[in-house]
């Protein structure tokens, strides 16, 4: 459980780790298990080709590749609260390119106790080298009052 | 589904669940993806098994991962709005079930919205991760949307 989200005022923003999204990460989550028979499976994510059949001129990154470092970060913010009483809603405003470096981010908004329960809640967005937003949205954990004491 | 096309499921409808075991390795696999190495996902502690990365199960739980998914030739599809809970840890080992039920239909601007929840749970039943998602269907060619890049 991160302290800064116990002890920082609303507005403060906390940083996750900065990733560059290189090809091979890209392949790993589209791709199928390593230990297909056959790897990578071929599909808009993997696969230019494929990509061009659907209309593309270039491979797409699964957004679930940023949605991910962003859902690891809120389990490393709230620990194993995350797992029992975390809730996103997000969106996904662009897309990312392989090679791009993307960080994910959170600003506490609010931290009310409800019977004895503490609810934190958070906007939260992943971007990119240039500062452009490639996801927004609002998170929030629910603390056991075991926890918020 | 009875052999339909994913864009004509309506209200209620439900596609066929998919069920899958996380193993070791396909877990580290997806640790590998997101660069994200946190000791809970590799060690297990307090007699159980090392936790299962949200993001694989994000990534097992969208409607194209059913057995029964189908996409019209000529048409193409994009997700826009993930509304997720997280109920409980899922843990590697364990076989996990998806089901998916689509909750709305709708069409606007040409374009076929659908909307529908997955539910992941393990092999207990106990609920790991509800999602509600939002996407729409779209003709190939024809709409650029956020998520497609350069149209061809």
């Amino acid at each position: 459980m991160s302290a800064g989200l116990l002890q920082s005022e609303p507005g403060h923003v906390l940083e996750g780790r900065a990733r560059r999204l290189t090809l091979a990460r890209a392949l790993a989550l589209s791709g199928g298990p390593f230990d297909a028979a056959v790897w990578p499976e071929k599909n808009l994510h993997t696969d230019l080709k494929a990509a061009n059949d659907a209309g593309l001129a270039e491979i797409v990154v699964s957004g679930t590749q940023w949605e991910g470092y962003l859902v690891g970060f809120l389990a490393e913010l709230f620990g194993m609260h995350w797992f029992r009483h975390g809730e996103l809603d997000i969106k996904i405003p662009r897309s990312v390119r392989i090679g791009e470096t993307l960080q994910p981010k959170a600003r506490l908004e609010t931290r009310e106790t409800q019977g004895g329960a503490l609810r934190i809640a958070l906007s939260v967005w992943v971007e990119n080298q240039d500062g452009a937003q490639v996801l927004v949205g609002t998170a929030a954990c629910t603390l056991p009052p075991s926890a918020a004491a | 589904m009875n052999g339909k096309f994913a864009h004509e499921l309506k209200a209620g409808d439900q596609y066929e669940p998919l069920e899958f075991v996380v193993t070791s390795d396909l877990n580290q696999q997806f640790l590998y993806c997101v660069e994200d190495y946190n000791p809970i996902y590799l060690e297990g502690r307090d007699g159980k098994p090392p936790l299962v990365h949200p993001v694989l199960l994000m990534h097992m739980s969208p409607r194209t991962r059913s057995p029964s998914y189908r996409q019209a030739p000529g048409m193409g599809s994009a997700f826009a709005r993930d509304r997720s809970r997280y109920f409980n840890p899922g843990h590697v080992g364990s076989r996990f079930r998806v089901t998916w039920t689509v909750t709305n239909t709708y069409e606007q601007r040409g374009k076929i919205y659908q909307d529908y929840v997955a539910l992941v749970q393990d092999e207990s039943g106990i609920d790991i991760l509800r999602r509600e998602l939002a996407s729409t269907f779209f003709m190939l060619g024809k709409v650029k949307t956020y998520a497609l890049g350069k149209s061809k």
